[in-house]
């Protein structure tokens, strides 16, 4: 309830900051944009496609699989739909800039960080491990979906500029599982499976769209002095989400031998195997205990170097670096270059290493008249030619000034 | 391209969320222990029937109760009851009193002139009143409403009261008294002298169905004076003869009237408990106290059944309830009844004599209370009672029990040593019996075992025992009651049978599942009357058999059978199991090898396949000591194929059948406490992840 009224509060204050009165001149545009990525690092990109188009995975895919798989493999999908207008005044001496907008959004993470051991055991089951101690670490999951609707202000002064977002968000889903330890052992011939683990796994379990609440902001902030240079530096989802009672919470750090369900007596009609292993099992592992969950959303973090060049079309040469806190997410570091074709048209290619994929190729096109500014990118698009190529990502993004 | 195009759609919706797996599925091979138990001796035979001696040996112990005689066997549930038709022999109404009054001014008034004139001119005067004549008759209601409408009479009176507060005499005095409805005469009569300021009196019978209304009318036909002989005399005018009408000792055949309260029945009778025995009082564990009433009555009949000799808590055995008034010329039900358990029911009778027996005494009441309302009542009218008791069985009874002999010819009864096995044989060494007779009763008692035969039933071999005890009397004296915990203190007395004084081994070599007695049961057999005797209805008289059968046994494929139920769901609910193999590790501890098969049999009792079969367990080595040390390892294969999964989803029931043979046979092994089999199955599949 405080953040609510904090939110409020913050609200109506930049919304008065925003009326100032030496603005004089409004612009406001309406916008879409969206941006979808899925990617692993491991399974090339085709095979994932072949992986999901196939009901039944048999030997040979699997193999396939798993041949191709790292000692650390992530798996992940991160989109984004946004909705919104901004709307911009210069100042009385045309040396500031100041702005704000509201946006509506919906959000959705997901990723998995999983040893190439645990996805064997997954596809293969136990047997091929008889007699082997296998590690399952690395092994962490995080999925959340939101909604946001946030309110943004920006300033700009002739070489530096910022802005700042804050979000009301509606909380849809959360799963999320962080294991320090597992590893199993299967004795050769069956007699007995040891499993050591430690792990918490968190959810928000219920058939309600809205299942929590929370706030975030979103940070940025550009420096474009004189000269061929300009930075920019920006986080955003910095925040967090609070899941209500259907949530639920399971940690368990337990070593534990299975022997085969214990059967007091063999002639005793009124035990039933199954039943028992499973109350006994889920005792071991599954002890789970309900309330509200707090959880971080997976931020991102977000550089940009940009060097002017005087040439008739190669603009600028950029390079992006950006980090986002999902389980397996590594660094990822983008080239491009940007090409104004014409004075409508700019391309922009790009070389990235990174994120939930390895290498990719990328390029983007922007086409702009005096109202209407339209991108799309595409990421990692070697995957159409090149087999052995991994992830799949693109961004579109439409914006209409009135 | 296509393809590539259809990929890339399907990843954009599958990608909106996290990537599905539900939709898939695949192959795993999974390797898991299944179940792991220990299998001892015990568990084969079951854990009563398994004794260890001090040197860990085992035996095969059996306590089975082979006979019992309880106190149903004694006394037959108890019923009883009592039909009461009451007739109202008498209806009480009362003594009615009406009072009527006639002034010297009324009757001047009526004289008229010119005497009458001069009575009223002369009133408060003193004046010598003339002999006067009433010439007219005059006519006087009477209005007894407010006691009764109508009144049919067997018997009663009818009394006139005349008190004379006039200053003169009054002679002659002649009335009728008549129903004013019908006009029927009542009665008339003539009163020669009612003297000034005195009293007379009439009184008249109303017998033979006199029917008496509550409007009558009293028709004075003559009233005369002599005056006051010249002397003057003084005149008031509201002097007055007082006439007060009483009819009492009313014997009504019928009346619509208000009726007073009364009782209508009011019955004691003593009821005899019917029994062989002398009993003083018994306490009741089952039975019930009932009564039922029909009644023409138009009043509500308040009826109490009382027991005076049943007492719980201090209070004596009483249903009560209110009979609803009849309808006219209907009847009105009353049914109710009482759980009578924990009654204490005393026999001494109805004056409580401890010389009386077997006798109780009851109470049986019934009465109205005034209702206010004008009711007909008649005493055609009746109450038709029937109470009782029903399936009375007492917890305990004391007194005398009698004397008698109960004879049991051919009894038989199942054993229960041998019951899983099912094949094969065994050979054992010494077995011992301890026979125990338990007296619960509170009476002497003598058993005389005449014959003792086991039998198998699937052989049809039968063995007779010899034993020195057979044909003896076998004396056991009366319990002692311990009443105020309402339970006995037992008598026992015991008997050792063993290879020195019987013939046990060939009595249990043929494992036999029948055992067959004659016997007499002597109670009281000296025929002293005892009058402190007693009986609990939980507690019977009981002959106990302990065996004991220490296990140095040689085996020869001995087989025991077990069933059980059996669903595929309960293990793979979700049908994942494509085959694979199940693998038991038996280790076994004992010094016999064991065949065993686990069939799986459908709902007819059909065989559809069998799991194990395929190897034995191999028995563990004896030591120079003829003891196990360690344990024998045997690991036996089932393939589960498609063809054996099929079957076992056919499968209702899962027969374990187990062979068992001891080493160097006919040489008898000992079996220890220690000994068992551990047993751990695993399994080895391909299931089907979905």
């Amino acid at each position: 309830m405080k953040i609510r009224w904090i939110l409020v509060l913050l609200y109506a204050s930049l919304t008065c900051s925003a009326q100032s009165p030496d603005s004089l001149r409004l612009r406001t545009e309406v916008y879409h944009s969206s941006q979808w990525e899925f990617g692993s690092n491991g399974i090339h990109t085709k095979s994932l496609f072949s992986y999901l188009s196939t009901q039944q995975l048999d030997k040979r895919l699997k193999e396939d699989l798993i041949s191709r798989l790292q000692a650390e493999n992530v798996l992940g999908n991160i989109q984004d739909v946004e909705f919104g207008f901004r709307q911009e005044r210069d100042s009385i001496h045309g040396r500031w800039k100041r702005g704000f907008g509201l946006h509506l959004a919906h959000r959705s993470r997901w990723a998995m960080n999983a040893s190439d051991r645990a996805y064997e055991l997954l596809f293969f089951g136990n047997a091929r491990f008889a007699g082997q101690y296998i590690d399952l670490m690395p092994l962490d999951l995080k999925a959340l979906q939101w909604s946001e609707v946030g309110y943004s202000f920006w300033q700009e002064t002739n070489d530096l500029s910022w802005s700042v977002s804050t979000n009301l968000l509606f909380g849809h889903a959360m799963q999320e599982l962080e294991v320090e330890r597992g590893s199993i052992f299967t004795e050769e011939s069956g007699e007995f499976i040891d499993v050591q683990t430690q792990y918490r796994f968190r959810s928000a379990d219920s058939l309600l769209l809205f299942k929590g609440m929370g706030a975030s902001v979103h940070l940025e902030s550009s420096y474009d002095p004189d000269g061929p240079w300009r930075f920019r530096l920006g986080v955003r989802d910095l925040g967090l989400i609070g899941f209500g009672r259907s949530s639920w919470e399971v940690r368990a750090d337990s070593s534990f031998r299975f022997e085969g369900e214990e059967i007091p007596n063999l002639f005793d009609e009124t035990t039933n195997l199954l039943n028992s292993a499973r109350d006994r099992l889920e005792a071991t592992f599954y002890d789970a205990k309900g309330g509200t969950q707090w959880v971080l959303l997976p931020a991102r973090l977000r550089a940009e170097m940009g060097y002017g060049l005087s040439h008739p079309f190669l603009k600028e040469v950029q390079w992006l670096g950006d980090h986002l806190f999902l389980p397996g997410y590594r660094f990822r570091n983008r080239v491009r270059l940007k090409m104004k074709m014409s004075r409508q048209w700019t391309l922009r290619p790009e070389l990235s290493h990174g994120g939930l994929a390895r290498f990719g190729f990328g390029i983007g096109a922007q086409w702009k008249n005096s109202s209407w500014r339209c991108a799309l990118e595409l990421n990692n698009a070697q995957w159409m030619v090149a087999p052995a190529s991994f992830g799949l990502g693109g961004q579109f993004s439409i914006r209409y000034l009135l | 391209m296509k393809k590539t195009t259809y990929s890339l759609l399907l990843a954009l919706l599958i990608g909106s969320c996290a990537p599905d797996l539900s939709d898939k599925s695949w192959e795993v091979d999974v390797l898991t222990p299944i179940a792991r138990t220990s299998l001892e001796i015990s568990d084969i035979v079951g854990d009563s029937l398994i004794g260890v001696s001090s040197d860990s040996l085992l035996s095969l112990v059996r306590s089975q109760k082979v006979y019992e005689f309880t106190l149903d066997d004694l006394v037959d549930p108890f019923s009883t009851t009592f039909e009461n038709t009451a007739k109202l022999q008498t209806l009480d109404l009362g003594t009615r009193k009406i009072d009527y009054a006639i002034s010297l001014g009324q009757l001047a008034a009526q004289q008229g002139p010119p005497f009458g004139n001069i009575i009223l001119a002369n009133h408060g005067n003193n004046l010598p009143f003339p002999a006067i004549s009433i010439g007219n008759p005059i006519n006087y209601s009477i209005n007894a409403n407010q006691f009764f409408q109508s009144i049919t009479l067997l018997d009663g009176w009818l009394v006139f009261e005349l008190r004379n507060e006039l200053p003169i005499d009054l002679i002659n005095f002649e009335y009728d008294l008549i129903n004013q409805q019908s006009q029927t005469l009542v009665t008339s009569g003539i009163i020669p002298l009612i003297p000034a300021y005195g009293v007379a009196k009439d009184s008249t019978q109303l017998n033979n169905m006199t029917v008496l209304e509550g409007t009558l009318m009293a028709e004075l036909k003559n009233l005369e004076s002599p005056g006051s002989g010249g002397v003057a005399v003084p005149i008031d005018t509201s002097d007055q003869l007082k006439i007060q009408v009483t009819v009492k000792d009313l014997n009504p055949f019928e009346a619509t009237a208000i009726f007073p309260a009364q009782d209508l029945i009011d019955y004691t009778e003593e009821v005899l408990f019917e029994t062989d025995f002398e009993l003083s009082r018994i306490v009741v564990d089952t039975g019930v106290l009932y009564m039922q009433a029909i009644s023409t009555v138009e009043e509500p009949v308040i009826l109490e059944y009382e027991i005076p000799s049943a007492t719980k808590d201090n209070q004596n055995l009483l249903l009560a309830g209110t009979l609803p008034s009849s309808p006219p010329n209907g009847t009105s039900l009353y049914n109710d009844s009482k759980n009578i358990r924990d009654y204490s029911v005393n026999l001494n009778g109805i004056n409580f004599d401890p010389n009386v027996r077997n006798t109780f005494f009851a109470q049986l009441r019934a009465r109205i209370d005034s209702s206010g309302n004008m009711v007909f009542i008649s005493l055609e009218d009746s109450i038709y009672l029937t109470t009782g008791i029903q399936g009375l069985m007492p917890s305990k009874i004391e007194g005398w029990l009698g004397r008698d002999t109960i004879s049991t010819d051919d009894e038989q009864l199942p054993l229960y040593l041998f019951e899983d096995v099912q094949g094969g044989s065994f050979d054992l060494a010494a077995a011992r019996i301890r026979m125990e007779l338990i007296n619960h009763f509170g009476a002497d008692m003598q058993f005389v075992l005449t014959d003792v035969r086991t039998k198998n039933q699937a052989s049809g071999q039968m063995i007779s025992m010899n034993w020195t005890g057979l044909g003896q009397a076998l004396n056991l004296p009366s319990a002692q009651d311990d009443a105020p915990n309402f339970r006995p203190i037992a008598h026992s007395e015991s008997w050792q049978l063993d290879e020195s004084n019987s013939n046990l081994n060939e009595l249990f070599n043929i494992q036999p599942d029948r055992l067959i007695y004659d016997l007499d049961l002597f109670i009281n057999p000296s025929g002293i009357a005892d009058p402190s005797g007693f009986a609990y209805r939980h507690h019977p008289i009981e002959a106990w058999m302990h065996v004991e059968i220490p296990l140095v046994l040689s085996l020869d494929g001995l087989l025991l059978i077990d069933t059980s139920d059996f669903k595929y769901s309960d293990i793979d609910p979700n049908d994942r199991l494509i085959g694979g193999t199940l693998r038991l590790f038996a280790d076994n501890f004992m010094p016999i090898e064991a065949e065993v098969d686990l069939i799986a049999i459908d709902s007819t009792g059909t065989p559809l396949d069998t799991l194990l079969g395929t190897e034995k367990i191999r028995a563990a080595l004896l030591n120079a000591d003829e003891r196990v040390e360690s344990s024998l390892r045997t690991v036996i294969e089932y393939p589960l194929d498609d063809r054996a999964i099929e079957q076992l989803k056919k499968a209702d029931r899962m027969v374990f059948k187990g062979r068992y043979s001891t080493q160097d046979r006919p040489k008898r092994i000992p079996l220890y406490e220690h000994y068992r089999t551990e047993l751990k199955l695993s399994g080895a599949f391909q299931f089907r992840i979905h």
